[in-house]
């Protein structure tokens, strides 16, 4: 098996709708893990998903992988990477913050392009992968956005990553620093397994979805999941801002797990917020 | 920048199934080593929770062994639906990732597995004689038979406690449970994977088998605890006393299992790391290591 040639081309395999092929991208010591789902057919445009942090990714990646392959079948290149110093990624994970993600984010679209001009047809964001998204559509006015469960900012996501942290900390018996005071002393938190540096945890605390946004005009699809069947109340002010933003705004209520920060079986069932936004994403550019 | 390895995402069968993994190599000379990582079955890829097998294996590269992880069917990147059972290793995916690795050479192979990923490591170990394994948190005892559990279902003891309906909802969860587990061994036997196995019937095979092996836990691991209890008596006892210095036992501070911490992360690497470069892997023969 051995020689770069044949591990290269063990890295693109063709499927029913088109191909996928993995990647290390760019420099090394900076190489970012990329996927690229093509379809068979001429490509309509390109969709990056942009994921999110700590145990979010382990609950959310498959519902991201459906996404990207039902998107392909449809016609659209789709884009997927861990952010650098996560996952297959290399560089250090304290080195992360919000604008490295977004740039991260940036060179994804790049590479879509293959050296043209790539045609991006919408992003996609789950949780904090939606502010990265949010950031970036900023860029590429009135590009659809599909948003999972957002963090409606940073500092409410990053508070729950410590809060979480902090409940595992103290199960395990609460030795040592607790993932707060770590952060503070030295810089580093421990979410569930995952380093949260403190470069990221600055980044976010300005960060507000509705703010990175803007103001429309802008389709976007917002699912979240409901609790006696309607979006808890912080979804439901953020709706209406940005509805009053000029945003053109589809909800949707979907099954979502009920912690987003402890996995277990039950989580990775409800694929149907990729369903819905594969479907949601082929109506829109019928409709364009 | 220059590092001590190249990288390749690679796909491969596996059955009907199509699985991503990652190779990690040396740039510098080799030792002849090849580690497959295993993945327990907490759905996490294969770069493992905070990129443990990531950073396990670009630092293995440093002393030139070669590495590869992967998702298996269902998680990550690979296709598929995977139903996890600690009684139903996930060998095919294993193999399928070993054969096409280790250059059809599994003799120059080092299983490492956490949790399910220990018992997949033992499981495919007594299957292909490989030159180590490691296991890591791995539970020795798997659930009772389900022959076992419908004579306990029977026992006046339980008849007594349904009709009580503080234990009701108990017992209901535990029926379903079993339910589940009886469905997943269908689904399992239909899907020609290998029927449900006891942790202890493969690791008999492997001492028969003279292959080295290592078991790390935490102090605090619930399934330290049943090691200990199995290793005091019946057949895990037999087992360890019979292959005696082939078989270490690493015991960390604190909690290993769900390597929820960078300290039990970096355990793992480390541990892994000095019982590699201290064993005799007699399996080996010409490839033997040269560190």
């Amino acid at each position: 098996m051995r020689g770069d040639a044949n591990y290269e081309s063990k890295a693109t395999r063709v499927t029913e709708w088109g191909t996928e092929h993995a990647a290390l991208l760019g420099e090394p010591g900076d190489r970012v893990f990329a996927v690229v789902h093509k379809p068979r057919v001429q490509s309509a445009g390109v969709v990056l998903i942009c994921s999110s942090l700590f145990t979010d990714t382990v609950q959310n990646y498959r519902r991201e992988t459906e996404l990207s392959r039902l998107l392909a079948a449809n016609g659209l290149t789709v884009g997927r990477f861990h952010y650098r110093g996560m996952g297959h990624s290399e560089g250090d994970p304290l080195d992360a913050t919000f604008s490295t993600m977004v740039t991260d984010a940036v060179c994804m679209i790049e590479h879509l392009g293959e050296g043209g001009r790539t045609r991006i047809v919408g992003l996609v964001g789950a949780r904090w992968g939606a502010l990265v998204a949010a950031g970036l559509a900023a860029q590429f006015e009135g590009l659809p956005i599909a948003v999972w469960e957002p963090a409606l900012t940073g500092r409410s996501f990053l508070t729950e990553a410590l809060q979480a942290g902090g409940v595992a900390h103290l199960t395990a018996g609460g030795r040592g620093l607790s993932p707060k005071r770590s952060l503070e002393s030295a810089g580093v938190a421990n979410i569930l397994g995952f380093p949260m540096g403190r470069a990221l945890y600055e980044s976010g605390q300005q960060l507000s979805l509705v703010e990175q946004v803007g103001a429309g005009p802008r389709e976007i699809l917002y699912l979240a999941s409901e609790r006696n069947g309607a979006f808890p109340r912080s979804h439901m002010n953020a709706l209406e801002e940005l509805r009053s933003n000029g945003l053109d705004v589809t909800t949707e209520g979907v099954a979502g797990p009920a912690s987003w920060w402890f996995v277990d079986d039950l989580n990775q069932t409800p694929l149907d917020a990729a369903v819905t936004t594969a479907r949601w994403f082929a109506q829109a550019l019928v409709a364009r | 920048m220059s590092l001590p390895y190249r990288e390749y995402p690679m796909y491969f069968p596996s059955g009907e199934e199509v699985l991503l993994g990652v190779l990690t190599e040396p740039i510098g000379p080799s030792s002849g080593l090849d580690i497959l990582a295993l993945c327990g079955g907490g759905w996490i890829p294969s770069f493992h929770r905070g990129s443990m097998w990531v950073r396990m294996a670009r630092s293995f590269a440093g002393v030139g062994d070669r590495t590869f992880r992967f998702d298996y069917h269902g998680v990550g990147e690979s296709t598929g639906m995977v139903v996890f059972d600690m009684n139903f290793p996930l060998v095919q995916d294993a193999e399928a990732a070993l054969s096409m690795f280790a250059d059809g050479s599994p003799e120059k192979s080092v299983l490492v597995g956490t949790c399910l990923g220990g018992r997949t490591a033992a499981a495919l170990a007594a299957k292909v004689s490989p030159a180590g394994a490691v296991f890591l948190a791995v539970p020795v005892i798997g659930a009772k038979s389900t022959a076992e559990l419908i004579k306990k279902a029977g026992s006046r003891r339980v008849l007594r406690n349904v009709l009580k309906s503080e234990h009701r909802r108990q017992y209901r969860r535990i029926a379903v449970r079993r339910i589940r587990r009886i469905v997943n061994s269908v689904r399992a036997r239909r899907n020609g994977l290998v029927g449900q196995r006891q942790f202890v019937d493969d690791f008999e095979i492997l001492v028969r088998k003279r292959v080295p092996s290592l078991f790390v836990y935490g102090a605090e691991d619930p399934e330290y605890q049943q090691f200990l209890d199995a290793s005091r008596a019946g057949r895990m006892a037999k087992a360890l006393d019979l292959a005696g210095g082939n078989v270490e036992v690493v015991v960390v501070p604190g909690r290993l299992h769900g390597f929820g911490t960078p300290e039990a992360q970096q355990h793992v690497i480390d541990v892994v790391r000095t019982w590699l470069d201290a064993v005799t892997f007699t399996n080996l023969g010409a490839a033997q290591k040269q560190i």
